[in-house]
């Protein structure tokens, strides 16, 4: 596994496509917060918020170098090689989700880092204790890892570059519009102007569905973490300790969906 | 002699097809073992099972006696290695970074050997230049340098020469021959070009339908050989008269030439035709190729 890990990450240092994006979601971070202050410099915007708000991004971004990096490797004949080489599926497997990940995760980091050194000093530190800010970047971690786990699980059982990126870029799209939908209808308020109850409004056991589903998405749960100092927030009861574990069980899902399957593929 | 492969009834099913059937076969240690047959025969599907890269439906094999089913057989892959079909090679890298990179699979810890298995398949000058600006010969020459990363005991190749200028082709067989004699490494190819393998192979093994229909030693390969001669004489009645009073078998090819087939005491037909007045213009031997064998092979198993 260690020789697999090596590996991987030397492809990925040299991988142009992983620093493009890495740049992107940098300037990204940079110029939506410079963006916002020179729109509202005098509204409240904490770090909470410009920090953990590339969830709109990180989709898109985690599902194109996910599917370039490790279409590279089906293409290019080098999952071939791993498995001649006398490494077993299931560490081949592991070590393109962990590369995956670790990917993604410093693809977030750029932003991250952006939007704190441009940030923090016109609109001030961090509001929540250190234990609330560690609580919230490691339900970001998560929630890119189920992106990266996701995205694996196509590349790896598809086997073709152009069209797990197309799969993955598409359901990257997809739960963003999902979760913007869910959003949507969480905040629509229960009566009208005039008094009369919202038809839009669902009922309780819907809303407490979606609520549940708005957690478990990980577009959903980006939207969570970005709103977290914000004090109107509709939802009556954001469980944020459950996030980890939600994003730990689709993790865990797909990452054993994807070992059942790539086990059993047939590889050319 | 040891057996470095063996193949115990291994069929593999695609669907509907059967793309080997019970199939067994024994490759020696050190031995150059030729897999000859047409496409769609199930080379590729062997030599993929034998990578570990598809399950078998049934049947098995063993690597240095190691089997199929012993979760060992992924330790024992580490002495192997093997080209299928493309090269596996990153396109976006050097020759040498690819190198390093299958060293780091492999875990090897230095990377002292690259510069002599890059000299060894002559692309130690290339330099910066990425993969996907190489020729097919050289993106060959280098998968076979990655498959040789890490000192294989066991080399498997398909179809090497795949692509190759005639210079290729020759400088593949150098290298085969030496990794072959001087490393004693054993080595498993499918060819097409039955020319050039016939130049390599020290053993056989013929497949058609997914079926093995023969397997066979070089050497008794050569004996098998029907061997003959090309005579051109003077006089056509009195060199047929003779082969007749000799007991050959001696089929007329124009006026004044004919072929004579079996083991001929050279000496004994020109003495004969000599006192028949009958004068010898030209003699040569005639050896049935491995392009034929294989072809009468598989044309005995045609229905």
């Amino acid at each position: 596994m260690k020789d697999l890990l090596c590996a991987c990450f030397f492809r990925l240092w040299k991988e142009k496509i992983f620093w493009a994006a890495m740049i992107f979601m940098a300037a990204a971070g940079f110029f939506f917060t410079a963006f916002h202050y020179c729109i509202y410099p005098e509204s409240p915007y904490t770090p909470e918020e410009f920090c953990f708000n590339f969830h709109w991004l990180i989709g898109v971004g985690s599902a194109m170098v996910c599917c370039l990096f490790l279409g590279r490797e089906f293409q290019d004949g080098g999952v071939r090689n791993k498995l001649i080489a006398g490494h077993s599926r299931w560490k081949v497997y592991l070590s393109s989700l962990m590369v995956n990940t670790a990917a993604s995760v410093l693809l977030a980091l750029g932003y991250f880092l952006t939007a704190c050194l441009c940030g923090m000093p016109v609109f001030g530190g961090f509001v929540v204790s250190a234990g609330e800010v560690m609580l919230l970047i490691l339900s970001c971690v998560l929630s890119v890892a189920v992106y990266a786990s996701l995205f694996t699980m196509i590349q790896m059982l598809t086997g073709s570059r152009v069209i797990s990126l197309v799969l993955c870029v598409l359901l990257a799209l997809g739960l963003y519009l999902l979760a913007q939908w869910v959003d949507g209808i969480l905040y629509a308020p229960a009566l009208l102007f005039d008094g009369r109850p919202n038809p839009r409004y669902p009922g309780e056991g819907v809303h407490g569905f979606l609520e549940v589903l708005f957690g478990f998405l990980p577009s959903g749960q980006g939207m969570i973490l970005s709103l977290y100092t914000l004090p109107y927030i509709p939802i009556q009861n954001i469980p944020y300790g459950l996030l980890p574990c939600y994003s730990g069980i689709l993790i865990a899902v797909t990452t054993g969906a994807g070992l059942l399957g790539f086990s059993k593929k047939r590889l050319h | 002699m040891e057996n470095c492969l063996k193949v115990q009834g291994l069929t593999k099913q695609y669907r509907r097809c059967l793309a080997l059937d019970n199939l067994s076969l024994h490759i020696p240690q050190g031995a150059i073992y030729g897999l000859v047959g047409k496409n769609g025969s199930g080379k590729t599907t062997l030599i993929r099972l034998i990578c570990g890269l598809q399950q078998p439906t049934s049947g098995e094999y063993s690597l240095y006696g190691v089997s199929c089913k012993d979760p060992a057989i992924a330790k024992c892959r580490k002495r192997m290695g093997a080209v299928v079909e493309t090269p596996s090679i990153y396109r976006n890298m050097t020759a040498r970074d690819n190198l390093k990179q299958q060293y780091r699979i492999l875990g090897i810890p230095s990377f002292d050997g690259i510069d002599q298995l890059l000299e060894l398949v002559g692309l130690a000058d290339t330099g910066k230049k990425k993969v996907s600006h190489f020729s097919l010969g050289m993106r060959q020459r280098l998968g076979i340098a990655m498959a040789l990363c890490g000192n294989p005991d066991f080399l498997v190749l398909d179809e090497p020469a795949n692509g190759l200028d005639p210079q290729g082709i020759i400088e593949i067989r150098e290298l085969i021959l030496n990794l072959n004699r001087r490393r004693q490494v054993t080595v498993l190819i499918s060819s097409h070009i039955l020319d050039e393998l016939s130049r390599l192979a020290t053993h056989y093994g013929f497949l058609d339908k997914g079926r093995l229909l023969k397997e066979i030693s070089a050497a008794e390969l050569e004996a098998a050989c029907q061997k003959s001669i090309r005579i051109q004489v003077s006089d056509l009645r009195a060199l047929v008269l003779t082969a007749h009073r000799m007991g050959l078998d001696c089929q007329v090819l124009d006026e004044t030439t004919a072929q004579i087939s079996a083991q001929v005491s050279v000496t004994d037909l020109v003495q004969a035709l000599a006192k028949e007045g009958c004068q010898v213009l030209s003699l040569t031997n005639q050896e049935e190729s491995l392009e034929s064998y294989y072809m009468n092979l598989v044309g005995e198993e045609q229905p």
